[in-house]
């Protein structure tokens, strides 16, 4: 195969993507593979920016301006007034470590691959090659930028320490590719209990790290970062691996795209994919009490649906982030409007609950009441919206004897809230409904 | 019959677009306790027959009848008469095999005790009592059939719509639907069934509807099938293979 070709022999430019000609059988090269996946992948972008103008003027870009705009005005304030004692040296490190191990690659793999890349398989770095700098470039990115804006605070906080900005640089560059390269051997592990088991321990391995980094000694945190790296690094050689992970990569490529999609659906109505299944079996008596009854039969499939799926997670990690921040900001108004702010955020996450089961054939088929759907999602709706607002209320607890109309405050405001988001989402999803008949 | 007839199928037009009906005034009927086998080649309407009854489709003309009503008079009670067992499994990936029994006994208001019992039957009828707890997305192809066949089965409606039951299930699956398919037959239940696997279904089903093309060429016992192929004595795979060639060369001579 000679090198890319701009026109085909009729002089008509490619349009394939691929360095040959349209119709030319030609052996696949590395060339090809990084030029199949490139296509692939603007094939997928091709899919979601279409929606980008409907979500600017959905609000998000306001929000996160104003978002932006408090940050930066409680930003400077903390640099020109710093509280005694801030505990920079607890929050830093906390910012710092899920993005060092966060790792995921968008491989763009499809089902059909096993049978048409499969022969190929000796050939595919050249296919992962981008789908692996990628990954970790914009993880590394973003934790740069936090360790960046968290610093000039840091080094107030602790003007002697000797983590020092350009080896905490490269600490967390020599961590990101440390820890993608090992989620990389965790997605080719045969076993995938062992795989559940390397990731945990990638996710401990981190907060080991970066603690030790900014809290022991300059000699020990040496001592302690390179020995853990190298054991990890000789732990990973371990497990048995297959060559490339065809099944594993493309589920996980699956439900990454479907997150995306997904996400999008907070903004706009997207096409649903399928949704990514956990099996999360303490939560397995969840549902049993619902009445044994027709009217209620798609609550029950849409409990144990939310349950196993996807938005309980997401309304899970906002509400520990909730719950986090709340600790922190509980003895001001900025903790109330935290809890408001989170409590709206995972409302915005529950009208997914919608779309959920909307085009299930079993739903037209059984002889369950037509307006189930709707009344089950509001239904699990404002008992999640209660809990979660419940749970990231708690740390107001401890402002209760000092401050109790502010604890108390805060919990009826946001149960108000619930209410209102509930409300609103009934009278959008009956509206819809009714659009959709 | 047609009094007591629980589906009627009344001279059914209809497909996906509006001027290419995909039937021709298909029009048969099952009665209470009976078992209906609808054969045809690929592509004869099987299917889109099967998709009007569950009122997927809407008819362009014709009507069917499930126990006297239309779909549009008792949505509640034609739903209630029903079980579909579809020819690819379509199942909820979130959903454990026992939880799919509970979500249809729950839908069908069957009791919480009877629910208790049939299922424990059904799974070990069908040897899936080590997998009641495994989610759909685990299961393999026929055993997710078998969760879709369990499903219809635990719901006990009047009339079963079976597509291409056999896909995909082993010889014992195939061995024990059939005789789950007789017994609720036997308790009054009827059953409207597709499959290419005649030599099996010709000594269960009591009468055929044989579709070609979008049009019923012959329907009856497997006696009036041999009169109307002109074949005494032979198998219901002969007379299919000679009706629907001859049809194509213009006819039985």
């Amino acid at each position: 195969m000679t090198g890319r070709t701009e026109k085909s022999e009729n002089g008509r430019p490619i349009v394939s993507g691929l360095p040959w000609a349209p119709g030319t059988i030609a052996p696949m090269t590395a060339e090809g593979m990084t030029a199949m996946r490139g296509k692939r992948r603007s094939v997928f972008l091709g899919r979601i920016l279409p929606y980008m103008p409907y979500i600017i003027q959905s609000g998000l870009a306001v929000s996160v301006l104003l978002l932006l705009i408090l940050f930066s005005a409680w930003y400077t304030s903390i640099l020109q007034d710093m509280p005694a004692g801030f505990p920079i040296q607890w929050i830093l490190p906390i910012l710092i470590f899920p993005l060092a191990a966060w790792s995921s690659f968008r491989t763009y793999l499809q089902s059909a691959d096993t049978v048409f890349l499969l022969p190929l398989e000796t050939q595919m770095k050249a296919y992962f090659a981008p789908a692996w700098r990628a990954g970790v470039t914009g993880k590394l990115l973003l934790a740069w930028l936090v360790l960046l804006v968290a610093w000039p605070i840091y080094i107030r906080v602790l003007p002697d320490d000797h983590a020092n900005l350009w080896a905490s640089l490269l600490l967390v560059l020599g961590l990101k590719l440390l820890f993608a390269y090992g989620a990389w051997q965790e997605h080719r592990m045969v076993s995938a209990r062992q795989s559940d088991v390397y990731r945990l321990l990638r996710w401990v391995l981190s907060v080991a790290i970066v603690f030790a980094w900014f809290w022991l000694p300059l000699f020990w945190s040496v001592i302690a970062i390179v020995v853990l790296a190298a054991l990890y690094a000789l732990a990973l050689r371990f497990p048995p691996k297959h060559r490339v992970p065809w099944e594993r990569l493309i589920a996980v490529e699956k439900a990454q795209a479907g997150r995306a999609m997904r996400m999008l659906g907070w903004f706009v109505d997207v096409p649903t994919q399928d949704p990514r299944v956990y099996r999360r079996s303490l939560l397995s008596g969840v549902g049993r009490s619902i009445p044994w009854k027709p009217e209620e039969a798609y609550r029950f499939l849409l409990t144990r649906s939310f349950i196993r799926g996807d938005m309980l997670g997401m309304a899970a990690r906002l509400a520990v982030v909730g719950f986090v921040l709340q600790l922190l900001a509980r003895e001001s108004w900025l903790g109330v409007a935290l809890l408001l702010l989170f409590t709206f955020m995972i409302g915005m996450q529950l009208n997914g609950l919608r779309r959920t089961h909307a085009d299930s054939l079993w739903l037209g088929l059984y002889p369950i009441p037509e307006d189930s759907r709707v009344r089950a999602g509001l239904h699990l709706m404002i008992r999640v919206l209660f809990i979660a607002s419940a749970f990231m209320w708690l740390p107001f607890l401890l402002t209760l004897p000092s401050d109790p109309l502010l604890a108390v405050g805060a919990l009826a405001a946001a149960w108000v809230l619930c209410f209102l988001l509930h409300n609103s989402a009934g009278r959008k999803w009956r509206k819809l409904e009714g659009e959709d008949e | 019959m047609s009094e007591q007839a629980i589906l009627k199928v009344g001279r059914l037009t209809g497909g996906y677009s509006v001027n290419k009906p995909v039937l021709h005034d298909v029009d048969f009927e099952v009665a209470p306790g009976e078992m209906v086998g609808l054969i045809g080649l690929n592509g004869a309407g099987k299917s889109t027959t099967m998709k009007h009854i569950l009122g997927l489709m809407s008819p362009r003309e014709g009507e069917v009848r499930i126990g006297g009503s239309l779909l549009k008079d008792d949505p509640g009670s034609y739903r209630a008469s029903l079980a579909f067992v579809p020819e690819s499994p379509v199942l909820y990936e979130e959903l454990t095999v026992r939880e799919h029994l509970e979500f249809t006994a729950r839908a069908y208001g069957v009791d919480h005790a009877v629910f208790e019992e049939r299922a424990e039957r059904l799974l070990k009828l069908f040897y899936m009592k080590d997998k009641e707890h495994s989610l759909s997305s685990h299961l393999s192809k026929g055993m997710k059939q078998k969760v879709m066949i369990m499903c219809a089965f635990i719901a006990r409606p009047p009339l079963y719509v079976i597509d291409e039951p056999f896909l995909g299930l082993d010889p014992l699956g195939i061995r024990d639907l059939l005789e789950y398919m007789v017994e609720v037959n036997r308790e009054g239940a009827s059953i409207l069934l597709s499959s290419h696997i005649l030599s099996t279904i010709e000594n269960y089903c009591n009468r055929f509807v044989i579709l070609h093309k979008g049009r019923i060429i012959v329907q009856g016992t497997l006696e009036d099938i041999r009169t109307a192929a002109n074949m005494p004595g032979a198998s219901l795979e002969d007379m299919f293979d000679r009706l629907v060639r001859a049809e194509g060369a213009g006819g039985i001579q």
